[in-house]
């Protein structure tokens, strides 16, 4: 069993009271919380924090984690040989693979409600995994294969992990920060309790083309400046294959032209649009002709781009 | 999500709130129920993601039901607002 020093991860001492160890929770919990903390590391510091709050917050817990004595973070450790009679933890004979956590949430189990028992109906743990997605495969919608780490409570009444393998089918249209939820494929509900649920989270990687903003796509499409003055026709790439697209006359950098129902197919039956970004590009080395065409154009045009300075 | 409507009692279990929780913050606006009368309940799907976060919150900040619907009120504004910088960022060249 590999030892985690909880106090370290509040940042109090071993003679921490109550309410400072409360106060110490509450400020980390503000700073790592996964619903409000932008933190990149939130999810995984808060589990933390939470879990040794959990434990040094409940007495028993606190004076059973105290009995394992002090070690390194990390380190591996087996309790002192009566620990397990001290804390009422018999039958738990193979501690070598189980996780700390695990082992006083079976403490919290076994003195709290007696999973033993069997009367008391409870419900499955529910699961949040994240999905990362191309833009083609949200587009179509897909199949993935999740292999998950579920906690369970044996028959002994002891917290287990079991992997769990789940396929799941991505509808077409889902958009980056989407929840699915997958009614009872999450940790099996306890004495007839009913079993807890899957959540997707869905992340969409980023495409080398096209930027997604719920079911709109974004593409950046470079004109050249001839065809922003006199329009043109040109091809450009969807999810869906090549478009025709028509540049009207007189097209500015930065201006959108909407194709509509070319984005992300949405759950009404209907689908996004997509954007054509403009932007004019110029060629970085011009020929002498261009160059001497460019000069005429100059000499000839009486169109000031920055008119509006001079009101 | 998809839209479907779920009722109240799978509400209630789905989202680790508690039945009156979910009164209370019906009565604060978080969340607008179909159905008259309270027996007649039944939510939105996408209300269970929001619910699922109060729940969180509620559990790992012992927060009464008024603070709970005032920060649900600042993160739905955050939301709009994170929505409306990824729109724009989108509207910018590469």
């Amino acid at each position: 069993m590999k030892y985690k020093d909880y106090y370290a991860i509040l940042g109090v001492a071993h003679s921490a009271g109550d309410e400072e160890i409360k106060k110490a929770y509450r400020r980390l919990a503000r700073k790592y919380h996964p619903d409000v903390s932008k933190e990149p590391n939130a999810k995984e510091r808060f589990q933390e924090v939470a879990e040794a709050y959990e434990t040094l917050k409940d007495k028993g817990k606190r004076a059973a984690y105290d009995g394992l004595g002090s070690h390194r973070a990390g380190q591996d450790f087996q309790p002192p040989p009566d620990w397990q009679q001290r804390f009422h933890a018999s039958g738990m004979d193979d501690l070598g693979g189980i996780d700390l956590s695990d082992l006083f949430a079976s403490l919290g189990a076994r003195g709290g409600h007696g999973f033993r028992g069997g009367e008391i109906r409870m419900p499955g743990e529910d699961y949040e995994v994240t999905v990362h997605l191309s833009l083609e495969e949200a587009m179509r919608g897909t199949e993935v294969a999740l292999e998950l780490t579920v906690r369970e409570i044996a028959k002994d009444g002891r917290v287990v992990r079991a992997p769990k393998s789940i396929r799941a089918r991505i509808p077409p249209g889902v958009t980056d920060g989407q929840k699915l939820r997958l009614r009872g494929k999450g940790g099996a509900g306890i004495n007839g309790g009913r079993d807890g649920d899957l959540y997707l989270n869905i992340a969409l990687r980023p495409h080398p083309l096209f930027r997604a903003s719920g079911h709109d796509l974004y593409l950046d499409v470079p004109v050249a400046p001839w065809e922003a003055a006199l329009g043109a026709e040109i091809e450009i790439p969807t999810l869906a294959g090549r478009v025709a697209l028509k540049i009207p006359a007189g097209s500015k950098a930065g201006q959108r032209l909407r194709l509509a129902g070319k984005g992300l197919p949405n759950p009404h039956g209907t689908a996004g649009n997509l954007y054509a970004v403009l932007s004019v590009a110029v060629p970085s080395v011009l020929t002498d002709r261009e160059r001497r065409l460019f000069e005429e154009l100059r000499g000839a045009s009486s169109f000031n781009p920055r008119g509006h300075f001079a009101q | 999500m998809d839209y479907d409507l779920i009722r109240f009692t799978e509400f209630e279990s789905a989202s680790g709130l508690t039945r009156v929780e979910i009164v209370e913050l019906v009565e604060h606006g978080v969340f607008v129920p179909a159905g008259k009368t309270v027996d007649e309940w039944a939510f939105h799907e996408s209300a269970l993601a929001v619910a699922r976060v109060a729940a969180r919150l509620r559990a790992d900040f012992d927060l009464p039901p008024e603070s709970l619907a005032l920060l649900l009120a600042y993160r739905e504004r955050m939301l709009e607002l994170e929505q409306r910088v990824r729109e724009l960022e989108c509207l910018l060249p590469r």
